[in-house]
Parts: C-alpha cells; sequence; structure tokens
C-alpha cells in the first residue's frame, strides 16, 4: 500500500480524464481516473490517502449521489466537484454533501492544482486526526470500569475528595485510580484527560454511555 | 368499205349466174362443154369476190381490235373505281395497255415532289435482260422530258438512233421503240405510262390509246390522293376531340359524389351545389344502375392503390332527362383509409353522331361506286358524273373538317398537332391567342420555336420533350414544362401528349393538349415555404431550450484544452520538458479545440434557415448528428443513448435539416419523458431499418413513464402538451414534415415501458443496383 495521496478523477468524458491526468502528471501527483462512479467505488480502497475530482452530471450514478454513497460508508475523502453546469442548487448540494470546493467548467489549472493541493492537506490532517483518535480509543479500552468511572468524574471538574465520596471509596483509592487513568492514557495532567476523553466522546457517539 | 366491195362482188356474181341462166332456158339441157361463159364476167366476178373476203377479213379483224379496246378500257376504267390504292389501280391500267398495244415491257412512275426525277410506282420489265438498278433516280430528260412538257403521248420507233439513245445507262435492256404517255392532274403532268419494245413498232393509233389509260391512270392518282389526305384529317380530327377537356367526377365510398368539376357540370346539367353530397347514380340511367353499384363496390374493395381502367362506353342520363352515350374511365386510390374513385367523362354523342354520319356517307358512296361500275360496263363516260359525286363527297368531308375545326378552337386551353420533326400542323384558337400575330401552322414553326422560344427540341432535365417517348411506345405520356407565351410570360404547364398512328400503325404525329397548372404549382410552393418557415421557427425554439446544454457541452472541450495546455507550461517551466510529450499535449488540445468548433457548427447548421432543399441523404448521418445535439441533455437526464444503426441503409431525398429537427424532436421528447424517472434503467435506443426495398425506417425507443391512453393520438396535435413549459409545436410540425416527405409518423406504446415513436419515408429509388 502506496502512502503517497492521489487524486481521484471521476468523469465521463475522455478528454478531461485524460487531460487532468496530464496536468496532476506534470507536478508530480499521483492520479488515477474513471469515466463512472460505479468503476471508482468497485476499486477504491479507504485506506488509500488522496482526493476526488468529481462532475456532478454522468450517466448511471452522478457525482452527488456518489458523495452521498461515501458519507454513509463514513468516507470522509475531500471531493472537489468540477461541473460544466455550474447551477447554484447543484452546487449548494454538493458542498451540503460534504465537497470541499465547487469549480465550474471551464477551469482555471492553477486554481484547480491549489484547491487539489488543499485537499489532499485536508485528508492528511483528518487522517492524522482519525489515527489519533484511533491511538486514544485504543488507550481508553485498557482502562477497567472503575477508572473509567474515576476518569469521568475528574473530566467533570470534581475533586478527588467529592470522587472519593461520590465512589464510596477511599481518598486514597481514588488517588491510585487517578494514577493509572494518567498512566494508560500517557496524559501529562487533567487537562490533558479532558482534551483526550473529548475527542473520544466525539469520534464515537457510544463511548458518551460510557460516562453516564 | 367492206360494205360496196362485198356488194360489187355480189352485183358480179349476180350478173354471171343471170347469164347461165339465160343460156340453160335457151338451150335446154345441153352438156356442159357447150356452156359458154363469158371469160372476161367470171374473171371480174372472182376479183371481186377476193376483194370482198379480204374486205371482210379487215373488218372483222378491226372489229375484234375494236372489241379489244373497249374491254381493256372498261377494265381500266373498274380498276379506277375499285382501287383507292393508285399502286394497285396502276398495275391494272399499264397490263391492259400493254396487252392492248403489245408491248414488251414499260413502267409507270410518278413525278417526285422536287419535279426532277421519276419515281417508279409499278415496273414491268418484261423478261428483258436489264441490270439496272431500278431504284437508281430516273432524271426528266430525254424523250420523257418531251412527254412532261408537252403532255401528250410522244414515242420513237428508231429509239437506238435517235438521240435519246445515249442517255440510256449501261446495262439497261436493249430498246428498239418507246412511247411514253404522260398522268395529268389538274393540267400539269405528274406522271408518266411507259411502254416499249412493241414488234413492228408504235402507231398513232396506240399514242392515243396510250393517252386514254394515262387519262385513267390520271383519275386513279388523284382519287387516291384526295381520299389519303382526307383520311389523314378524319383521323387528326377526331385524335383532337378525344383528348378534348372532360367532365371529371369524384364519389366517395357511398358513391356519393365530393368533386364536380365545370366540364362536368356542363356535361350533365347539374352545377356542383345540386350534386355535392348526392349520390352519382343521379346521372345514371335507371337500368344501369345496379351494374354501376357492383362496378364500383369491387373497386372500392380492390383496395388495389390506383387501377385505372380502359375507357369504356356507357350511357349517361343528363339532367333534362336525355340519354347520351358516353366514354367513362375509372381511376381508384385512397387518402387515409378513405377510398375514393374518380371518374373521367367523356360525351361522345358528338362523336357517334360524327361516326354515323361517316358510316352512312361511306356507305353510300360504296352503293354509289357499285352502281357505277354497273354502269359502267355500258357506258364509261359516265366517269365524269362518278368524279362530281366525288367531289361533293369531299366537300362534305371539309364542311366535317371546318366543323372540328370549330370544336377544337372552342377547348379553352391550347392543342396542337406535331410532326415528327417538331413542326406544328395544328394549333387551335388558344394556342394562337398566346402568340398574337404567328401563325405557327402557315410559319412552319416549331413546337418549341412556339411555347419555349428556342432553336433546339427540349432536352431533359428540366424539359423532356414527349416525343421520343410517344413515337417509342404509341402510348400517350405528361410531362410538366415551363411555357412562355408571346409575351415572354411564363407558365407551368401539363402537357398530355399522344400519338397519331397511320394505316400502318406508326406514330406520324402527336397531339399535345397544354393545361395550365402555374396556380396549382404556386400554392404548392408556398405551402412548402410556409412549412418551412414554421419549422425553422420551431427549430429556434429547440435551440433555445437546448442551448444551456449546449453551451455546457462546449466546456468540456475547452477545459480539457485548458489542462492539456497548462500541463506543458508546467513542464516547460520546470525545466523537465520533454519534446514528444509536449507535442502529445498540444495536438491533444487541437483536438479538444475542433471539437468545440465541430459543437459550434453543428447548432449553427441546425438553426439556418434552410431553403427547403432536397437532396440524397443518408438517415444513419442525420441520426449521429441529432444524438450529438442531444447529448448534454443526454447527460444531464442521466440517460444512456443506445444506437442500432442499419449500415446498409438506403439513401432517401429528403430535406436534411427539417429531417435531424423531427430527429432532435423526438430525442429531446423521449429524454424528457426519462427524466422523470426515479434513478432506475433510463436508456434511449434510435433504431433506423430497412422496411421491404422502398422505406427506411427510424424508430426511437424510451424507457420513460409512457403515455396516458388519451393522450396518445393527441400528442401530434398542434399545441397540445403534457409539459409544463412546452409549446405542444414539436410534434405536429413533425409529422407534417414527415407527411410532405411522402412518409408516416406514429407512436407505439411498448410492451414493457415506454413508447417508441417511428417514421418511415421513401427510399430513394434507382439505388436497386447495388444490393447484391
Amino acid at each position: 500500500m502506496t502512502t503517497d495521496p492521489t487524486v481521484f478523477v471521476v468523469d465521463d468524458d475522455q478528454a478531461i480524464r485524460e487531460s487532468l491526468h496530464r496536468l496532476m502528471e506534470s507536478v508530480g501527483l499521483a492520479v488515477q481516473t474513471y469515466p463512472t462512479a460505479e468503476a471508482f467505488l468497485e476499486s477504491y480502497d479507504p485506506a488509500r490517502p488522496g482526493c476526488l475530482v468529481l462532475d456532478i452530471r454522468m450517466p448511471g450514478m452522478t457525482g452527488l449521489e456518489l458523495q452521498e454513497k461515501l458519507a454513509r460508508d463514513r468516507i470522509t475523502m475531500p471531493a472537489i466537484i468540477v461541473s460544466a453546469h455550474g447551477d447554484v442548487e447543484k452546487a449548494v448540494q454538493a458542498m451540503k454533501a460534504g465537497a470541499v470546493d465547487f469549480l465550474k467548467k471551464p477551469f482555471r489549472a492553477e486554481v484547480l492544482l491549489d484547491r487539489i493541493r488543499q485537499a489532499l492537506d485536508l485528508d492528511a490532517r483528518i487522517r492524522r486526526k482519525a489515527a489519533e483518535r484511533a491511538e486514544i480509543a485504543a488507550r481508553f479500552d485498557l482502562l477497567t470500569p472503575r477508572e473509567s468511572e474515576v476518569l469521568a468524574l475528574l473530566v467533570d471538574g470534581k475533586a478527588p475528595k467529592e470522587i472519593a465520596f461520590k465512589l464510596g471509596l477511599s481518598r486514597k483509592t481514588v488517588d491510585v485510580h487517578r494514577g493509572h487513568v494518567m498512566t494508560k492514557l500517557r496524559a501529562d495532567s487533567v487537562v490533558d484527560l479532558v482534551r483526550m476523553a473529548q475527542i473520544h466522546a466525539a469520534a464515537e457517539p457510544t463511548a458518551a454511555s460510557k460516562f453516564p | 368499205m367492206t360494205n360496196s366491195s362485198s356488194e360489187r362482188a355480189f352485183v358480179s356474181l349476180q350478173r354471171v349466174v343471170r347469164h347461165l341462166q339465160q343460156h340453160t332456158r335457151k338451150q335446154g339441157h345441153r352438156p356442159a362443154e357447150s356452156l359458154q361463159v363469158p371469160s372476161e364476167q367470171l374473171e371480174d366476178a372472182l376479183a371481186e369476190l377476193l376483194r370482198a373476203r379480204d374486205a371482210l377479213r379487215d373488218a372483222l379483224q378491226e372489229s375484234r381490235q375494236r372489241d379489244a379496246e373497249a374491254t381493256a378500257l372498261l377494265e381500266s376504267a373498274r380498276a379506277v373505281l375499285e382501287y383507292h390504292e393508285f399502286g394497285d389501280a396502276a398495275r391494272t391500267i399499264f397490263h391492259c395497255c400493254k396487252k392492248l398495244i403489245g408491248a414488251a415491257a414499260g413502267y409507270v412512275a410518278l413525278l417526285d415532289p422536287d419535279g426532277t426525277n421519276n419515281e417508279i410506282v409499278y415496273l414491268d420489265a418484261g423478261g428483258l435482260p436489264c441490270a439496272v438498278d431500278p431504284t437508281l433516280p430516273m432524271p426528266i430528260r430525254g424523250l420523257r422530258a418531251e412527254a412532261y412538257r408537252t403532255g401528250r403521248a410522244v414515242y420513237d420507233n428508231s429509239f437506238p438512233d435517235s438521240e435519246w439513245a445515249r442517255l440510256i445507262p449501261p446495262q439497261h435492256a436493249p430498246l428498239q421503240n418507246v412511247l411514253f404517255a404522260p398522268l395529268t392532274i389538274k393540267g400539269k403532268a405528274v406522271g408518266l405510262l411507259g411502254v416499249a419494245n412493241k414488234p413492228g413498232g408504235f402507231t398513232e393509233h396506240d399514242a392515243r390509246m396510250a393517252s386514254a389509260f394515262g387519262e385513267f391512270a390520271s383519275v386513279a392518282l388523284h382519287n387516291s390522293r384526295t381520299l389519303e389526305s382526307l383520311e389523314t384529317s378524319e383521323k387528326r380530327f377526331r385524335s383532337v376531340v378525344e383528348t378534348a377537356g372532360d367532365a371529371i367526377v369524384s364519389v366517395d365510398r357511398r358513391g356519393d359524389v365530393v368533386f364536380w368539376n365545370d366540364a362536368a357540370e356542363e356535361t350533365f346539367g347539374y352545377a356542383a351545389g345540386e350534386l355535392l353530397g348526392k349520390p352519382l347514380v343521379t346521372v345514371i340511367p335507371e337500368r344501369f344502375r345496379e351494374a354501376h353499384r357492383e362496378r364500383m363496390q369491387r373497386l372500392v374493395s380492390g383496395r388495389a392503390g390506383r387501377i385505372i381502367g380502359r375507357p369504356e362506353e356507357t350511357v349517361g342520363l343528363r339532367k333534362s332527362g336525355a340519354e347520351f352515350p358516353m366514354e367513362l374511365s375509372v381511376a381508384a386510390w385512397q387518402v387515409g383509409n378513405e377510398p375514393f374513385l374518380t371518374g373521367i367523362i367523356r360525351d361522345i354523342s358528338r362523336r357517334k353522331r360524327a361516326d354515323a354520319a361517316l358510316r352512312k356517307a361511306r356507305d353510300e358512296l360504296e352503293t354509289r361506286v357499285a352502281e357505277r361500275t354497273a354502269e359502267l360496263t355500258l357506258a364509261n363516260l359516265q366517269l365524269r358524273n362518278e368524279n362530281t359525286e366525288r367531289r361533293r363527297a369531299e366537300a362534305a368531308l371539309r364542311e366535317s373538317r371546318a366543323f372540328l375545326q370549330t370544336v377544337i378552337d372552342g377547348m379553352p386551353e391550347p392543342v396542337l398537332v406535331i410532326d415528327r420533326d417538331h413542326r406544328v400542323v395544328l394549333a387551335n384558337q388558344a394556342l394562337r391567342d398566346d402568340y398574337p400575330g404567328k401563325d405557327p401552322v402557315a410559319d412552319r414553326l416549331a413546337c418549341y420555336q412556339v411555347s419555349h422560344h428556342r432553336n433546339a427540341p427540349c432536352g431533359a432535365p428540366e424539359h423532356v420533350c414527349p416525343l421520343p417517348d410517344v413515337v417509342a411506345t404509341g402510348a400517350p405520356v405528361t410531362v410538366t414544362h415551363t411555357h412562355c407565351n408571346a409575351d415572354g410570360n411564363e407558365a407551368v404547364v401539363e402537357v398530355i401528349a399522344a400519338p397519331i398512328f397511320d394505316k400502318k400503325g406508326r406514330v406520324v404525329q402527336m397531339i399535345e393538349s397544354c393545361h395550365d397548372i402555374t396556380a396549382r404549382v404556386r400554392a404548392e410552393e408556398q405551402a412548402r415555404q410556409r412549412q418551412a418557415e414554421l419549422a425553422h421557427v420551431a427549430r429556434l425554439g429547440i435551440m433555445a431550450e437546448m442551448a444551456t446544454g449546449l453551451a455546457h457541452e462546449l466546456n468540456q472541450p475547452l477545459s480539457a484544452i485548458v489542462a492539456y495546455i497548462h500541463a506543458c507550461l508546467l513542464r516547460i517551466r520546470s525545466g523537465a520538458a520533454d519534446p514528444a510529450e509536449l507535442l502529445d499535449n498540444m495536438e491533444r488540445a487541437a483536438a479538444q479545440a475542433q471539437r468545440a468548433g465541430d459543437i459550434v457548427d453543428r447548432i449553427r447548421d441546425f438553426t439556418c434557415k434552410g431553403e427547403a432543399r432536397r437532396t440524397e441523404v443518408n438517415i444513419n448521418t442525420l441520426v449521429r448528428e441529432a444524438a450529438d445535439l442531444a447529448k448534454p441533455e443526454a447527460r444531464r437526464c442521466g440517460v444512456r443513448v443506445h444506437l442500432d444503426l442499419d449500415e446498409l441503409l438506403a439513401p432517401v431525398v429528403a430535406d436534411s435539416v427539417q429531417i435531424e429537427q423531427v430527429i432532435v424532436n423526438l430525442l429531446r421528447n423521449a429524454l424528457e419523458a426519462m427524466s422523470e424517472n426515479g434513478n432506475d434503467d433510463r436508456t434511449l435506443t434510435i433504431r433506423t431499418s430497412m422496411l421491404g426495398t422502398e422505406s427506411v425506417q427510424l424508430a426511437v425507443r424510451d424507457t420513460g413513464p409512457g403515455l396516458a391512453d388519451e393522450h396518445a393520438e393527441r400528442v401530434f396535435t398542434r399545441f397540445f402538451t403534457t409539459k409544463a413549459d412546452g409549446m405542444g409545436m414539436g410534434l405536429s410540425i413533425s409529422r407534417s414534415i414527415i407527411d410532405t416527405h411522402g412518409g408516416r409518423l406514429w407512436m407505439t406504446p411498448n410492451p414493457d415501458r415506454g413508447v417508441t415513436f417511428q417514421f418511415t419515408l421513401p427510399a430513394a429509388p434507382g439505388d436497386l443496383q447495388d444490393d447484391n
């Protein structure tokens, strides 16, 4: 698996596919083209970083339908919509479906390349965050139920004495649990703990259930 | 004379007998030796007897000769009356003459139209060895010229020594003596009867006899010429009358009149208003009505497209209740599914009367000839009376000719007869009126000089001369010409050209009847123009609706060009440019620029005004162009366009812009129908195919929701639409375009889903030889 980000071009017009291929190559970007949305979905591996360049109007599945399908599958690859049909309504729909940009054909090549670079940066950032979330989630998985309870109260801003009282534990026991939580989550401070708990909660809504 | 010499012999003998009787009475029965007869008396009697015998022989011979002469002359006179052909009469007369005179050979010849040569009518070489071709010209010179010049019989009994002998061609049979008697008409020698090689030579009497035979031959010749010209003119005028303007009547399936022209009003006495919508049998006598209904039923149910029967004679009923004979031709056709019959009716009562009169005159003439023949066996001199009768008959026929000229002059449209050299030999008043101050017949003008103001016969393609066709087939031909009248005004004319035959069935002349159809042609032209204008407006409408899509379609190649060029710029700026790759990019960019140009061209071609010009086009080409135009819309609607084209499709003769408009219209309707679908199969199939060998078919099939039944036929109505923003013009114009191209446009629902619109167009003619 390559880690180089790839520009995935989906357009039913062969000339558009070919010319964009040449353009990407000329700036050293990896590029793959597909004549239909279906062809793209068939060969796409979500683990591959990159961005999408999509036409809206295509026979079969349209660009908007592809966006919706990706969103349902929780695939967050940024998409740039490039369309010859520049109607406002379609542009709004595309942006709502999570497109990062909307370009009207004929576009300026510099602008397209610029947006592609931004999209690739965005993808990299998203992937970094996703990796971080995965890391945090893995650490959370190490916690015992009691340690999770203590963490939840800590994040709520409760003092150790209050926590001990609430859980019917001794102050010392709470300190031991807190020490384990800090170690397991590799946190330096309570502020650090709070940040990680927020990331975890946002990434995995079900995790909130762990905080009654 | 015979009488006196036989009388003298008789007197001499009586004298001798008397002498003998006296002697016997005186002598009693004395022995014969004692008989004394005066010797000079007996010698006288004997000489008289011999003379009487000779005289009797001469008289007998002369009487036989007179008898033979009379027989020969009578036979000739009979020949004159019996034979209408001069050749037959000439043969008989010649043989009578030759036999009577006792010549060995001879001929009958006529002066040719130039008056310089003899043309042999009948030749009798008499078994003489003659090797001269009888068809060679016989110049009028020598003794022949003498006979022509003097108008008298001439002969030469020592021909080999005469000054004429040197004019005889080599290898000609040897001629001892010759006799020529002229054939004269109105005091002018027009032919010769010649005989030759009479043993012992010709006499004055022979010359007189030959003159008599020459006269008979003259009479025969005159008769045959008169008859011939009368027969020709009678035949010509009959043709004229037969091609005259006719009553034209159309009826529908129930036999009710739907069309009734002016001539029909005149023929039957009913005005159009009185008969339209009424049964046609009104003008058929009661006893023929049943047969008429049956025949009409047969024609109507025949469904045989266009039947043209031979004209048949039947009887019509005028408003006045009078019946009249008529000639009826019937044609059947269909408009939609509705059969119609058209009858072309000619009132032939006048012709019938003329026929009867002619027959009667002929019968009378024949009776008279028979009587005359009988009389002539008694007295051939009555021949002169016969000629008077003939002149009377000629006058009658001339009168009939004048009558017929009046008839054709009464025809409202030009009628003319031309010979095989295009010369006008007959013209009616309508034609003369078009060219005042000119008389085409008297001026010996050619038809093309008169109606086309040109100096050579008409030629293809714009003016096809009907003459060669009529001569070749012997059948009538109808052509459309543009004629100019004397002022140079042009008129579009339908010319019906029919043959006129001679006795041997050859086409010798052609009659042309001209019908001015300028108004009809102009009306058709205007209708075509209006339709073209309407179609153009509709095309602009379609293009306005498609403009956004097509503008977007332009953006595709423009985007590609931008990307290719920018890729080159980046390579060059980076200093890592590979010339081969740059070249490739530039070429691809150029191709896209071409693509953009093609889109613009297509739009321009489609919206052009279009001169309503018809050319041979391939429907497949139009389908591809139309599909290209509809492509952006297909993209917008997410429709797959599938072409299923028959590559062996025959071309059609059509206005390509209008047909493409129809196809674009059908494609857009189909796309629009499918855009209302959900996210399922949206396929548009365009299929072309041959329908037999004579039609080309195109089908546009969609997978849309289909049409409600109540809309199925109304979609072709103007201003009908199921669309929110449609004008409802497209399909009605499409249908009128296909109609004017002789095709059909219709719609059928598909068995599964959607509808199919189809049209047919007639294949261009003359493509069959490519079909192997």
